[in-house]
């Protein structure tokens, strides 16, 4: 064979290899499914169904628009034949029992534990997710087990939590499997909690409130520029979520992750406590808490502490009651003080509640209330 | 200096400006690289991706740009050389990256391509150029071989000056000003003074100035404190406030003070054995855990560098003793000192440099370190959950490691996994809960708490799963699954890791066939001797890649040795393409020549190939077949390459677009992509069917 023979046949061979690859379909629902067939998918809630077989999700403020075999930004929707499914319903990626003082809650049973669980997906894009190995990957991309709302609120009770926490990813995308839980939960005795960014639109959020007990918001940054620089959404429908979860009368806290040189200018905590004063009230605690570089940012500092002093002063300055310092372990400001009388309330050394002063939700020394779930 | 062509030459000779220009752009090259790599954080796969548009451009350069003007080109590649070295601090701020942010590949290609393109272009220029102007025949062997030398001095020199301190901004100004001067000035005395300038700017490090103004303004918010030039990689240190953060190459070695790291790092060893009098720390900085460290128990930090001490300043950072300055390889081969117990501190698995902490190989070192009842920690980033497979393949590589070699690892779940490794490991939490009340510990973040939440039963069953689950066991001879990990946190990683097969190369093998095919119709010699010089550059690139990794593995720290291996390379490439021109030269028939050279050549080739592949820890063969590539490879270049006086730049540009195609091939392997086994022996396979085809032809 002559050479160029040889290379004319090499080409063409590879060329007749490689074609059949190229127009191979993408993964699709049907490979998340795995034995099972596109009928035994559950399908999403909180969507329009529009002309083409095009569906419009209304779950969060993206209102993603989705084409036939598509997903939504959040990767873990799909629409089939202008059905919309989601692909994690059940799909448990991520389970630990961890103390609720983790999540972080500070004002709801403390020293309890939550059987915390996450399903792969999240409708943000945060640089810094500490979770980005779940959060960030499609659910075809990430390791999971099958676990059905009974099952896990069985294993909940079975494990003494007495609360199932939706955390790690982004419970929003995983919205009727959390529902769900949350109601089969109750069902057994056990609370429900949501650990969230507040992307959310106001209705599934209203379906929401009633079946959960508390909700923790990550709250970004106050800046929009930061949302969309850094977070990839946007800050007024967090605010939104924030108010309309107070106004439900459903216990919050508030997590502001402080992020060097990024949101931890003094303007931008002064300007955050301004609108939470008149906006949910100086008794939601907020912690401000400790950066530690991961995913994108990996190689940022971590928040010096003198940062994080300075904003749980300006708080407590600005008339707010419960500003806690969050991943600093053994600070002084992990400690839940009176806002009436100073007095120690709850210790904490880290996740260990080292004393528990209230009196039935009272301070033991002013006898005024103390906001929060305490049993 | 003079620049104009030796038309004197007999024999082969050696083309002044051939070797000049191997010199000015081999010492560009590792600056730039230098650059490249603190620009994208350390990582092998951009220094590769660097390599690969450096050769894509130069040999684009080579082919398409034809100029007489050798001096004006000279001119203009020193001045590109002063501007490009800005970009790198200049371009992540432009394109919107934060300090500290990892650089997505798009980014850093756009980057790199701006920075490198008019620099690689007019370096192929040149080289076209300079060939051109040369009146004997065989110009482009005449002139390759001489710029290999050059190549070799320029590497030499390069390595010799920054094992001096010398910085890289100064480093640029002195090439540029000796570059210059050589090209302006005729008269001896001007000549002198030039001299004088050049050692004030060695001694008085006169770039440093700019370079801090730029580095200033790149790790704004925050502020710059100082840099310090390491063996390849400059470490700058920042302060935010009460925290100091030191980076190595971009990469972030660690915040000081970091409580919670320092106490996770040294605790959990001594809680599971409270008995340590010695221990050796690996990854461990000391200013940053020395406070946690009681005084009974002497601890040794073994690092490969520690001029980046002289960063940290205050009395904080006083407590830096204990360093033993050597690469862990190294010291674990070649000290007989026996620890109670050695903890080795994982990164993320961001270059290949982390990558030889965990083999087989290094853990076995470490395990005859140890007393008989010493024991082996090795930490490493997890994740509190169900493991994506990329991390789930790392930490079952180094459980199944650890396994072979001891009798009993444990291991301690969280965001960070450790693994307890020896004859007695216990990490029950009541034991370790006694053991922490009966410690002189205080620690507000160390409780009992930390220790019942990380060793609750549902986790421990959780992990103890996930590491008896089969996952894709790789070969340990290179990278392993590791870096494809890295590139998943960018959207565009996904694409890396969709192409992980074999039709990747396959298409990227299709195109550069029928380019070869199309453009060399009815040029039937030309042809063969065109595709033979893809074949050697591709092979010679991609056996030089394969060592420089595993040295790396298994001989610690490459950039201690990187002079000396890119030296080896380049001295095997000037013999090889000398012999080559010498052979080509007393040779009537081309063809025949052609054939039975390349048929050496190839035997050569698969010497080094074998070497690579089948011995697996000697490093003076491994050393060897370093030399042989690039003997091969200039062999292979020089044979083939004189068919083609009246267009010189031709071959050249063959050339490095066959090592584009052997680089191209050790990013695969770096992704994980491919074993190197299977490229070296497709690479193997395609030689044989090339000389065969050669054979049939000739």
């Amino acid at each position: 064979m002559q050479r160029r023979d040889f290379i004319k046949a090499a080409a063409i061979g590879t060329g007749l290899a490689i074609c059949p690859r190229l127009y191979l379909p993408k993964a699709y629902a049907g490979e998340i499914a795995g034995e099972e067939s596109i009928k035994d998918l559950h399908e999403a809630g909180y969507y329009k169904k529009l002309e083409n077989n095009i569906v419009e999700c209304e779950l969060c403020p993206r209102k993603c628009r989705v084409s036939d075999l598509e997903r939504g930004y959040c990767g873990v929707r799909e629409n089939i034949g202008g059905t919309y499914y989601t692909l994690v319903y059940g799909r448990v990626c991520t389970a630990n029992i961890d103390p609720i003082e983790k999540k972080p809650f500070f004002h709801y049973l403390p020293g309890s534990t939550a059987f915390s669980i996450a399903t792969a997906g999240c409708n943000m894009n945060c640089k810094f997710c500490q979770n980005w190995n779940i959060s960030q990957f499609r659910p075809e991309d990430v390791n999971h087990v099958e676990l059905k709302p009974a099952d896990c609120a069985r294993n909940a009770l079975d494990s003494d939590c007495r609360t199932i926490a939706y955390t790690y990813s982004e419970p929003t995308i995983f919205y009727e499997y959390m529902y769900d839980c949350a109601v089969e939960g109750k069902k057994r005795g056990i609370r429900s909690a949501v650990v969230s960014a507040g992307y959310m639109q106001s209705e599934p959020l209203g379906d929401l409130i009633p079946v959960v007990d508390a909700i923790k918001i990550d709250l970004k940054a106050f800046t929009d520029s930061y949302y969309i620089d850094i977070c990839n959404g946007k800050l007024q429908p967090v605010l939104d979520t924030l108010v309309a979860i107070k106004k439900a009368g459903r216990w919050l806290e508030i997590v502001y992750l402080m992020v060097p040189g990024l949101n931890d200018g003094k303007d931008e905590i002064m300007q955050l406590c301004d609108w939470i004063l008149p906006n949910i009230g100086p008794d939601v605690p907020i912690h401000f808490t400790r950066f530690h570089p991961s995913y994108l940012l990996q190689n940022l500092p971590i928040t010096p502490l003198s940062s994080l002093e300075q904003a749980h002063d300006i708080a407590k300055a600005k008339g707010l009651h419960y500003p806690y310092i969050g991943n600093v372990f053994g600070h002084d400001a992990e400690n839940t003080y009176c806002h009436n009388c100073g007095a120690l309330l709850i210790g904490r050394r880290g996740f260990q509640i080292t004393a528990n002063n209230l009196e039935q939700g009272r301070c033991p020394s002013c006898q005024i209330s103390i906001p929060g779930v305490w049993v | 200096m003079s620049f104009l062509p030796d038309k004197h030459t007999r024999g082969l000779g050696l083309n002044k400006n051939a070797f000049y220009l191997g010199l000015i752009s081999l010492a560009l090259q590792v600056v730039l690289a230098r650059l490249a790599v603190g620009f994208a954080g350390g990582n092998e796969i951009y220094l590769t991706l660097f390599f690969l548009l450096w050769l894509l451009f130069t040999g684009i350069g080579a082919v398409f740009i034809k100029s007489k003007k050798t001096s004006a080109l000279f001119i203009l590649l020193n001045l590109l050389a002063l501007i490009a070295p800005a970009l790198f601090y200049i371009a992540p701020r432009l394109i919107g990256i934060l300090p500290g942010q990892l650089i997505p590949p798009v980014a850093f290609i756009v980057t790199i391509t701006v920075t490198l393109a008019p620099i690689c272009l007019t370096n192929g220029a040149l080289f076209s150029s300079i060939a051109a102007g040369v009146d004997e025949s065989l110009k482009t062997s005449r002139i390759y071989w001489a710029e290999a030398l050059g190549a070799l001095g320029g590497g030499a020199l390069v390595t010799l000056m920054y094992l001096t301190g010398i910085r890289d901004y100064t480093m640029i100004l002195l090439i540029v000003i000796s570059g210059l001067s050589s090209h302006f000035i005729k008269r001896k005395v001007i000549r002198s003074l030039t001299a004088l300038l050049i050692m004030l700017v060695f001694f008085w490090g006169l770039g440093n100035p700019i370079e801090n103004a730029l580095l200033r303004w790149r790790y704004k918010p925050f502020d710059y404190l100082g840099s310090v030039s390491g063996r390849m990689v400059r470490y700058d240190a920042v302060k935010t406030s009460d925290i100091t953060t030191l980076y190595a190459g971009g990469m972030k070695v660690g915040d000081f003070p970091d409580d919670v790291a320092a106490q996770e790092i040294f605790y959990w060893p001594l809680l599971i054995k409270p008995n340590i009098k010695n221990i050796a720390m690996i990854g461990v900085e000391s200013p940053l855990v020395r406070e946690f460290i009681p005084k009974s128990i002497f601890a040794y930090f073994i690092s490969p560098e520690t001029d980046w001490l002289d960063l940290l300043d205050g009395d904080y950072f006083k407590l830096h003793r204990g360093y033993i300055k050597d690469d862990p390889v190294f010291y674990f081969k070649n000290h007989e000192t026996k620890y109670d117990a050695i903890i080795i501190n994982l990164g993320d698995l961001l270059s290949l440099y982390d990558k030889r902490l965990e083999t087989r190989y290094f853990l076995d070192l470490c395990s005859k370190g140890l007393r008989p009842d010493g024991m082996l920690f090795v930490r490493l980033p997890a994740y509190e959950g169900l493991w994506p497979d990329e991390l789930k393949s790392r930490i079952n590589d180094i459980y199944e490691n650890l396994r072979s070699l001891f009798g009993n690892v444990r291991v301690i779940p969280g965001d960070h996994l450790y693994f307890a490794a020896g004859l007695i490991a216990n990490t029950d939490k009541d034991y370790l809960i006694a053991n922490l009340e009966k410690s002189q510990i205080e620690s507000s973040y160390f409780t009992p708490a930390l220790i019942r939440s990380r060793l609750n039963d549902f986790k421990l069953d959780e992990v103890s799963r996930q590491l008896n689950e089969n996952t894709r066991r790789v070969d340990n001879l290179v990278i392993g699954p590791g870096l494809d990990y890295y590139f998943s946190r960018f959207k565009e990683g996904f694409n890396f890791l969709n192409s992980r097969n074999i039709w990747t190369l396959l298409i990227l093998f299709a195109i550069i066939l029928l380019a070869v095919l199309i453009g060399q119709r009815g040029r039937r010699l030309a042809s063969i001797a065109l595709i033979n010089i893809v074949f050697f550059g591709m092979a010679s690139f991609c056996a030089e890649l394969l060592v420089l990794y595993k040295f790396q593995l298994m001989g610690g720290y490459l950039y201690i040795a990187l002079g000396i291996l890119i030296g080896l390379f380049m001295f095997g490439l000037a013999s090889g393409s000398y012999l080559g021109t010498s052979i080509i030269m007393n040779r009537a028939n081309v063809p025949t020549t052609i054939r039975n050279g390349s048929i050496l050549t190839l035997v050569v080739m698969a010497a080094a190939v074998a070497i690579i592949t089948l011995i697996s820890h000697n490093i003076i063969l491994l050393l060897i077949s370093l030399a042989l590539a690039g003997f091969a490879g200039g062999l292979g270049f020089t044979l083939n390459a004189g068919y083609f006086d009246k267009n010189p730049g031709l071959p050249y540009g063959y050339d490095l677009a066959g090592a584009f195609m052997g680089t191209s091939l050790g990013t695969a392997i770096l992704l994980g992509s491919l074993s190197a086994e299977i490229v070296l022996g497709v690479v193997l396979v395609s030689g044989i069917i090339l000389i065969a085809t050669n054979r049939a032809l000739c």
